[in-house]
């Protein structure tokens, strides 16, 4: 399979605050890769970097093989990658049919606004139904579900969702890991970061895990469910 | 999609509009005939700040960043104007424009370190950028240092090309002229997909950074726009007064400050807030000012207090201004103008 994403050697600081200490990985076309580890382990940040919001002092991103390290984050977008930050980052003001509209700035994604947003709707037919209520007013769920259709809306390769479970009752968190795989099947190449490790196994290909800035572990799902510091740090057995 | 010229003119042909365009065109007319220039000067001070402030609301309601530094393109529009005219005998026709796009590239240039800056850094560093302004005006020969610059004496007849009239009523008219420009521009911001992306850049940047948004872009723009707008407030005064100096022109209090509190009173979330807050906060500050000051000389200052007490009682009982007070008891709704 292509390589979609490869991320070299990268190391962020907030200020003197190191952050991530010479992060590697790769994700590739086709693939559900999850960044796993806990609060402050580094992935909001390994995200941010991916999506530009923030430079790393040192290393490369590459995407479909060209270097995009000092890219800024609206040609990111433009190039296919969508990032659905952590807390949603809908906008509660707007309707949830101007959320969508938001997203459908950059010239791929406005071209074709009409056929995404039919496809988006079949997804989540909840939000066909409250197109015109206040995004604000929707419930936790369905808030993410805006947060996701609207980067759906952007026609992205490369789609990562930060912390898609944070907030939700359990049966909604299970309901929002499983649809990545079903986004998968439809195409599109998933980065997902989360701390819920047992759901995020079920549906990646490989994970990551990152513990204080660094990549500690890697491997197929199948293999780090079974890698025993996993079962006993991740998985409470 | 730009919302088009029959439907801007559609929305102006409403009948509020047109009752207020007539009683904004007949008024002053009625004012010279009764011969009332301290209400002719309220009136066009209220005109004066609401071009600022609309032009101010477009940073702070769309885009979500609090000015309080547009005292640096008033002052950089009027002393534009004045060095104009008095240097060069260009005609403040002119001058007026050549004060907004002068202010513009002022706007952009405080843009580009600005805008590394986010919420109150952001505003502390126009507070500041506006007591640098007052600084280097106050130093600077060339345009007379903390003396500042008067109109020369007009030569008899040519009194429209200088724009210099002893009736006030007359700058009453361009300072409509300027508002009727300012409104027509920011309403079609304001509607377009633009005036969306600024909107969604107040809502959360990063969210909108996200969607592929160059917010940076689109917070230059507006910054442009609203510094061009208030330096033609700025020129409207220098003509009015025929005299400018560092001190008021550059002023925190009286220029940065009324125009944010004006824009605040009146709502900063609907497009004619400043003007409904400008008409009510100018002349109370005048009357305060005049009335307070007659009556307690020695006490120089305590209108700022009284104006002080008003903005805190506003902030309040009605936090969204005027206009949004209103429309959460129903007496008005806000149109909604998004659309892509």
């Amino acid at each position: 399979m292509a390589e979609l994403l490869k991320v070299e050697n990268i190391e962020v600081f907030y200020g003197e605050f190191q952050a991530l200490y010479g992060v590697s990985f790769h994700v590739d076309e086709g693939e559900i890769v999850a960044l796993l580890g806990a609060n402050g382990a580094g992935k909001t940040t390994t995200l941010k970097t991916i999506s530009g919001l923030l430079r790393p002092r040192s290393g490369r991103i590459l995407y479909e093989g060209r270097d995009i390290t000092h890219t800024p984050p609206h040609k990111r977008v433009e190039a296919g990658i969508a990032h659905v930050p952590e807390g949603r980052g809908i906008f509660p003001w707007l309707t949830v049919m101007e959320n969508l509209k938001a997203a459908a700035y950059v010239k791929r994604a406005r071209e074709r606004f009409e056929e995404t947003l039919e496809f988006v709707f079949s997804l989540f037919p909840i939000l066909k139904e409250r197109r015109d209520q206040q995004a604000g007013t929707l419930s936790g769920g369905e808030q993410q579900m805006l947060a996701i259709a609207r980067a759906l809306i952007l026609r992205p390769r490369l789609l990562m969702l930060d912390e898609p479970s944070l907030g939700l009752a359990p049966k909604l968190a299970y309901n929002v890991i499983m649809l990545t795989k079903q986004l998968r099947d439809e195409g599109y190449t998933i980065l997902l970061v989360e701390q819920n490790v047992r759901l995020s196994l079920k549906v990646a290909d490989r994970a990551y895990v990152l513990e204080t800035g660094r990549i500690v572990k890697e491997g197929s799902s199948a293999e780090l469910e079974r890698d025993p510091m996993i079962r006993a740090a991740y998985l409470g057995m | 999609m730009r919302t088009g010229w029959s439907e801007i003119a559609r929305q102006a042909l409403s009948l509020p509009v047109l009752v207020a365009a007539f009683l904004l065109v007949v008024t002053p007319f009625g004012l010279y005939l009764a011969d009332l220039p301290f209400i002719a000067n309220m009136m066009f001070l209220s005109l004066m700040y609401a071009i600022a402030a609309m032009a101010w609301n477009l940073l702070m309601g769309y885009t979500g960043q609090l000015s309080i530094g547009h005292a640096v393109f008033f002052g950089v529009g009027a002393y534009t104007t004045m060095i104009l005219v008095v240097y060069y005998d260009v005609t403040p026709w002119i001058g007026m424009f050549v004060a907004g796009a002068v202010a513009a590239l002022v706007g952009l240039g405080l843009g580009v370190p600005f805008f590394r800056l986010r919420s109150h850094w952001f505003t502390l560093a126009t507070i500041a950028a506006g007591e640098i302004f007052k600084l280097v005006f106050n130093n600077w020969e060339y345009v007379g240092s903390s003396a500042g610059l008067q109109m020369k004496i007009v030569p008899e007849g040519k009194a429209l090309y200088y724009l210099q009239y002893a009736a006030s009523y007359v700058y009453i008219y361009v300072a409509l002229l300027v508002l009727a420009i300012e409104l027509v521009v920011l309403y079609r911001i304001v509607t377009s997909r633009e005036g969306f992306y600024l909107q969604a850049i107040r809502e959360d940047e990063l969210a909108a950074k996200t969607l592929g948004i160059n917010t940076f872009k689109y917070k230059m723009m507006a910054m442009g726009i609203s510094a061009f707008f208030t330096g033609m407030a700025g020129a409207l005064y220098a003509v009015r007064y025929h005299f400018v100096e560092p001190a008021a022109v550059f002023d925190v209090i009286t220029v940065s400050t009324y125009i944010a509190v004006a824009g605040i009173i009146g709502g900063i979330y609907h497009f004619a807030g400043p003007i409904i807050g400008s008409f009510i906060f100018l002349p109370a500050a005048e009357y305060v000012r005049v009335t307070i000051v007659a009556r307690f000389p020695r006490l120089f200052g305590l209108h700022v207090f009284v104006l002080g007490v008003v903005l805190l009682v506003v902030s309040l009982f009605a936090p969204d201004g005027i206009l949004g007070w209103m429309e959460k008891r129903g007496y008005i709704r806000r149109r909604r103008v998004i659309e892509v």
